[in-house]
């Protein structure tokens, strides 16, 4: 557990830092450009601004582990008030998202690798292309245009809580997230493709079928399960892609989440929210990485060692040089 | 072998389109330089009389809310936005290659160290950061484009990573390196050349990206300095006006896309060009032969107790277009031992893999027959008429198979003995302990003098002759009447060679199996087999008793001695 902490400290500290270098401090904002140099160092020393950089991150990180993460220099509403109202939009988008994301684009992936060169390889080759070079807020317009103003099945911006009515929330939150999957759904779809396709002409799958085992089994379990490593590290990385492109879809689609909190914030220079917005989502993003990795690792646990273990087998890899 | 052959239409289409994706970038580039110069319009100049206008002689592209030319703005704006993109992945380039390098060989800590920071900026989505970093430091695309940046940075260091690693794992740098060759003439020799192609291909995706992410950042007002004209700020003003002009994003949204399509399609093609390298070098080792209508020289002798007959047995190559074995003909007895001799190339190990079905794409048997005879409680099979669940039945319980380079025929994810009891109960209906027991019996019979401990290893913790015997395990786990071992002892030392031969030889004593040994290696025709069969060119030139063919064709022993 000591690599994901460490990585939460720089990951935090990082973006703390930036935000005291910045010069946006409360003193510029709030007091305006006619304020006495008196009344500046009064507020600084309120916020504890004028105490050393690292003293000030530490009380910061201190505060915000007991879910303290101060108060916004122009609402004084709680920060953490703020973002446990956000959050669970964003949680519920992303887990949705993602499902979305690993049901088409791993279905499309497998069924193109398996039929290479079939129309339904080059139909998800050509959407997948696509999807990469279409800005994400396209998607979205595009969804609205057709789901909510030609067919008007869905509505076309607002939200309702899980906790509220699922049935409402899976309204409200299915274009949305169609929106947001998009991406990630094309970038699994080509790398499971690319690395199924590898996997499929290793040796080890010859081996599996001259032991007579059968082609389900031999690309479920000894195929897709190599295969599959390089997609879900995919998957891992389209998390902040997922929750870069909430931010748009937040906007676009009207839905009260941490993004556009911290996009107000950001346009007011409100820094202790934009900061407990940064903290939210480096921790929702070490969360998920943790959790793939987990998943990874059952996976394909050869991986996993490093080159030097390699390198302790000179008798074996000299045999192999012969061939 | 398994090579991916494209049909030549097929792959000029894709040069075509690498050339297409190539020029529109040059177009960009140029509109880049001089698009401001070239604009039929001054990009600035308002006009409040045609505001808001569509596409008209006077004004391509319509006119915005000021009443400016929109074709003007796009072309002027290319500059600002292109630089924009260049710069956040110069940032990302420069911050991500040379420590991603460094990291494999300035030592553990700093490897660490920079893991964990590259770790750190992966936790950061792009946007979200673009927008706390204009909110720290005031709305520029100076620093929203250096956000960006700084998160393209990682993508480099693990890309350029990897790649280099990838290489420092494979066994010629291995050997290299077993041989005293210094680091860095490794580096100067293998690296760039596979390191550069992946810098390439990460350059056109994240040259993509950059565009794309300046284009939703302007969505969000982030990086947009009004008047001056970029992509990012036409797109933004028209977000403004959409209830007027719905279809205004689409001008500088299509140019966007075109421009990130342009890039993805140079990124594949610089791909495909390596994989198409790998394809055509693959495809010079083998030698197509002509084919050529005629009977087989040697006669087949006579078996007694056949388990294996081949009969005209014809395979084609290259879809058809050639043929590399043209009719052979033998049977193999049970408790015998053949060996099939002949250089690289000769048809050898084509033919072991016609008789088990197991030929790559491209390469089929275009005639004759092979059987399984039966006898002695099993059925006979006609090879040649199987399903892929009838080959599940034979491959395992009919014909066991081993290969040269046994460790890569194992699943590199899964413990061995697992996959000899998946192998066990794919077969027969056996308990998960039942199997297991079988399974460390098994181990035991191929001489692994520890079978518990291999059961848990994993391929790539096992010597190669001890993969070579887990392989053998896996080969003889469904009792087969035939074994067929492909140059199965031709990777190993001498020492380790002998002891494996030892073993297949027992193997052949005990079961009673029948062997085909497919070999380059006359010593071990001369110590191993009952009979030879000679293969040149696609044809079996001579057979008979092994002490005779060796002795007897001293040109053969030079010709094989010679390929080997």
């Amino acid at each position: 557990m000591s690599v994901p902490v460490t990585v939460f400290l720089i990951a935090t500290f990082g973006t703390y830092a930036l935000g005291a270098l910045g010069g946006a401090n409360p003193a510029a904002t709030v007091l305006g450009q006619d304020a006495t140099p008196a009344a500046i160092a009064n507020l600084n020393h309120r916020y504890g601004l004028d105490r050393p950089l690292l003293v000030q991150y530490f009380t910061w990180l201190e505060h915000a582990l007991t879910g303290n993460l101060g108060t916004s220099y122009f609402t004084s509403i709680p920060v953490s008030t703020s973002l446990g109202q956000a959050l669970p939009v964003d949680l519920s988008l992303a887990a949705l998202a993602l499902t979305f994301a690993v049901l088409l684009g791993g279905a499309a992936g497998i069924g193109s690798a398996l039929k290479r060169g079939s129309l339904l390889d080059r139909i998800v080759s050509a959407v997948c292309s696509a999807l990469a070079t279409v800005p994400p807020f396209l998607v979205g317009i595009t969804l609205i245009v057709l789901f909510a103003v030609i067919f008007r099945l869905l509505p076309s911006g607002g939200y309702v809580p899980f906790t509220q009515d699922p049935g409402q929330w899976l309204r409200f939150a299915f274009l949305p997230a169609l929106a947001l999957s998009a991406e990630g759904a094309a970038a699994i779809a080509r790398q499971l493709r690319t690395s199924l396709v590898g996997a499929l002409q290793e040796n080890y799958v010859l081996g599996a079928a001259a032991r007579g085992l059968s082609a389900r089994r031999t690309l479920f379990r000894h195929a897709l399960r190599n295969a599959a490593g390089p997609a879900l590290t995919v998957l891992g990385v389209q998390v902040p892609a997922i929750i870069g492109g909430a931010v748009v879809a937040e906007k676009m689609f009207a839905l009260p989440g941490v993004a556009q909190l911290a996009l107000t914030a950001g346009s007011e220079r409100d820094v202790p929210v934009i900061q407990g917005a940064l903290l939210v989502t480096i921790g929702v993003v070490l969360v998920s990485n943790i959790a793939v990795n987990a998943v990874l690792l059952r996976l394909t646990p050869h991986a996993r060692r490093s080159p030097r273990t390699a390198r302790r087998r000179p008798a074996a890899a000299a045999a192999e040089v012969g061939a | 072998m398994s090579a991916e052959r494209p049909g030549t239409l097929r792959r000029a289409l894709r040069l075509t389109s690498a050339r297409i994706a190539l020029g529109l970038v040059v177009l960009i580039a140029v509109l880049a330089v001089f698009g401001g110069a070239l604009a039929p319009h001054d990009p600035l100049a308002q006009d409040t009389s045609a505001v808001l206008q569509g596409p008209s002689w006077a004004h391509w592209l319509g006119t915005d809310y000021l009443g400016r030319d929109v074709l003007s703005r796009l072309m002027a704006g290319s500059g600002r936005s292109v630089v924009g993109a260049l710069e956040a992945v110069g940032i990302g380039l420069v911050l991500g290659v040379l420590p991603g390098l460094a990291s494999l060989w300035l030592g553990r800590v700093y490897e660490w160290v920079s893991l964990r920071i590259v770790d750190a900026f992966m936790t950061l989505p792009y946007v979200v950061f673009a927008v706390a970093v204009t909110g720290f430091f005031g709305n520029s695309l100076l620093a929203a484009m250096t956000a960006v940046g700084l998160l393209i940075a990682p993508l480099y260091f693990r890309v350029t990573r990897a790649a280099a690693l990838g290489l420092t794992r494979t066994q010629y740098v291995e050997a290299a390196e077993l041989y005293g060759a210094s680091r860095h003439r490794i580096l100067r020799r293998h690296l760039w050349s596979k390191i550069l192609p992946t810098i390439a291909v990460t350059t056109a995706q994240a040259l993509a990206a950059a565009l794309l992410t300046v284009s939703s950042l302007a969505f969000l007002g982030l990086g947009v300095q009004p008047p001056l004209p970029t992509w990012g700020e036409l797109l933004s003003s028209d977000l403004d006006y959409l209830s007027i002009q719905p279809w205004a994003p689409l001008f500088p949204g299509l140019l966007i896309m075109l421009v990130a399509g342009a890039l993805n399609a140079l990124a594949d093609a610089i791909r495909d060009t390596g994989a198409a390298a790998a394809i055509v070098a693959e495809q010079s080792i083998e030698t197509p032969v002509e084919v050529v209508d005629d009977a087989p020289r040697a006669t087949v002798a006579a078996v007694s107790d056949p388990v294996l007959r081949v009969g005209g047995l014809r395979v084609t190559v290259h879809d058809g277009r050639a043929e590399a074995v043209h009719g052979v003909s033998f049977e193999v007895g049970r408790g015998e031992i053949v060996g099939l001799v002949g250089e690289s190339g000769s048809g050898k190990t084509l033919t072991c893999r016609a008789i088990t079905g197991l030929l790559a794409p491209g390469v089929a048997r275009s005639a004759g027959s092979v059987e399984l005879l039966g006898g002695d409680g099993s059925e006979p099979v006609d090879l040649t008429a199987l399903d892929r669940a009838g080959w599940n039945a034979v491959r395992g319980p009919r014909v066991g198979v081993v290969f040269q380079d046994p460790a890569s025929y194992l699943n590199p994810s899964i413990p061995v003995g697992r996959q000899l009891v998946e192998a066990l109960r794919a077969h027969a209906d056996l308990s998960r302990t039942a199997a297991k027991a079988r399974a460390l019996e098994l181990f035991g019979s191929v001489g692994l003098r520890d079978p518990e401990a291999v059961f848990a290893q994993y391929p790539h913790e096992l010597s190669g002759g001890m993969a070579q015997r887990v392989l053998i395990a896996i080969a003889i786990s469904g009792d087969p009447e035939l074994l067929i071992a492909d140059e199965a002892t031709s990777a190993l030392d001498v020492l380790v060679q002998a002891e494996v031969l030892d073993l297949l030889r027992t193997l052949v004593r005990e079961r009673g199996l029948a062997l085909l040994l497919v070999t380059h290696d006359l010593g071990v025709v001369a110590e191993l087999c009952d009979r030879v069969l000679v293969f040149e060119a696609g044809r079996i030139v001579e057979q008979g008793p092994a002490s005779q063919v060796v002795a007897a064709a001293p040109e053969y022993t030079e010709l094989i001695g010679a390929a080997s």
